[in-house]
């Protein structure tokens, strides 16, 4: 039964299986970052050259630093993820009257600096995360029509609890009513989920597969749906690609 | 009229790039208003060129790291002041019930967004300051004012009429 294996589940430790934290990349991206930055004249401008706005908020300069901490291993964050990465930093200042001067290139009457308050993400806000961007890949993608809807049965089908959405027409509805399913199955942990990654992998494999007929999509939802009923967290899977 | 506009902004330059910074838990922000912002004098008693330090503008480029300023934009924008007071004037002044309905209001409506030919341009420029300097001065009795008034109203519809039958 190698299939449904969980290789991720089976390396951790006997005390990280007994207390089942939930894993996420956030914590990864998180521990790559300084503890403590010197915002310089040049970061300032590098960062206002991306955006039009004249200030510099933490949820544009997080995902920047990443891009420079991570190189190529980084893969863009969304919305959500920076908006948690965001939390765990704050902007300090020394000096009350501070200067910035483009003419000199240099900052003046004290020093910035970006400081990491928290080391690993909460877990309650991991929680809260698991599988909001795939829900919001299905609740975001208005291209559904009437062709979908056996598949979105389906889905339906598969997830359980969504008489209303079987029961309606509407490729609208039956997006809605799959989304607040999965939305409410990941806020009950009915399927023990604790992998970030892993859990939006779902919304994205259930939108895949609604919108583009894609089978191998399907079969990565089905495994895990299979996967569930042994009632254990669930960290990683076997995908087909 | 555009070029001796163009001459007031000779001596023009731009504010030094040096701002305050504020810094919150969130956010740093940069003040838009520099710490030495550039005004520019006009000279005494030219009203031409009160009109174009009015008008004065810089755009501050990230890019290049200081404020630049567009010399024709301030001109075009002179003129368009122009243009705005000479109609709220006729708005003002006019004689009919509703101004806004009248052909002279029309015209002049007509040329705020529109180009107009730089005769025409040049005629409503020199009345723009014929207005300002005649009819808006305190120390000028009212009844001398009011008969300005009439004055610039019967050259604005001269104005409109030899205009109006050229474009015919």
């Amino acid at each position: 039964m190698s299939v449904f294996l969980d290789k991720k589940f089976e390396e951790l430790d006997w005390i990280s299986q007994a207390m089942e934290p939930i894993d996420s990349e956030l914590n990864e991206y998180l521990s790559v970052l300084p503890d403590e930055l010197d915002i310089t004249f040049d970061l300032i401008v590098d960062m206002c050259k991306d955006h039009y706005s004249f200030n510099l908020s933490l949820i544009h300069i997080v995902p920047h630093l990443l891009r420079l901490h991570y190189g190529n291993k980084y893969k863009s964050t969304t919305w959500k993820q920076k908006m948690m990465l965001e939390k765990c930093f704050q902007f300090k200042s020394e000096g009350d009257s501070l200067i910035i001067d483009f003419e000199n290139k240099s900052i003046s009457g004290g020093k910035i600096k970006l400081v990491k308050i928290r080391s690993t993400m909460d877990e309650k806000d991991l929680e809260e995360y698991l599988g909001a961007d795939g829900v919001m890949a299905i609740r975001g993608n208005y291209s559904y029509n009437q062709d979908c809807c056996s598949r979105m049965n389906e889905v339906m089908e598969l997830l359980g609890s969504c008489e209303n959405g079987l029961k309606s027409k509407s490729s609208r509805i039956k997006a809605h009513v799959i989304s607040s399913r999965l939305k409410d199955i990941f806020k009950k942990n009915e399927w023990k989920i604790k992998d970030t990654t892993l859990a939006n992998k779902i919304g994205y494999w259930i939108d895949d597969y609604i919108a583009n007929n894609n089978l191998a999509s399907l079969s990565n939802f089905c495994r895990l749906k299979v996967m569930t009923h042994k009632g254990q967290p669930i960290y990683s899977m076997e995908e087909v690609v | 009229m555009r070029e001796v506009l163009l001459k007031y902004t000779k001596d023009f330059t731009t504010s030094k790039p040096v701002f305050t910074l504020k810094v919150t838990n969130s956010e740093i922000s940069i003040n838009r208003a520099p710490l030495n912002k550039f005004k520019p004098t006009p000279i005494e008693g030219d009203t031409l060129s009160r009109l174009v330090c009015s008008c004065f503008s810089e755009d501050f480029s990230t890019g290049m790291g200081g404020f630049v300023i567009s010399r024709d934009d301030i001109v075009k924008s002179a003129i368009f002041k122009v243009n705005r007071e000479m109609l709220s004037f006729v708005e003002r002044y006019s004689p009919l019930r509703n101004p806004r309905q009248g052909k002279l209001h029309k015209f002049m409506r007509k040329g705020l967004y529109d180009s107009r030919g730089d005769d025409l341009q040049d005629s409503i420029i020199m009345l723009y300051k014929y207005m300002v300097e005649k009819t808006v001065p305190e120390s000028i009795p009212e009844v001398e004012k009011k008969q300005h008034v009439k004055n610039i109203l019967v050259l604005l519809e001269n104005l409109m009429e030899k205009y109006s039958e050229e474009s015919k």
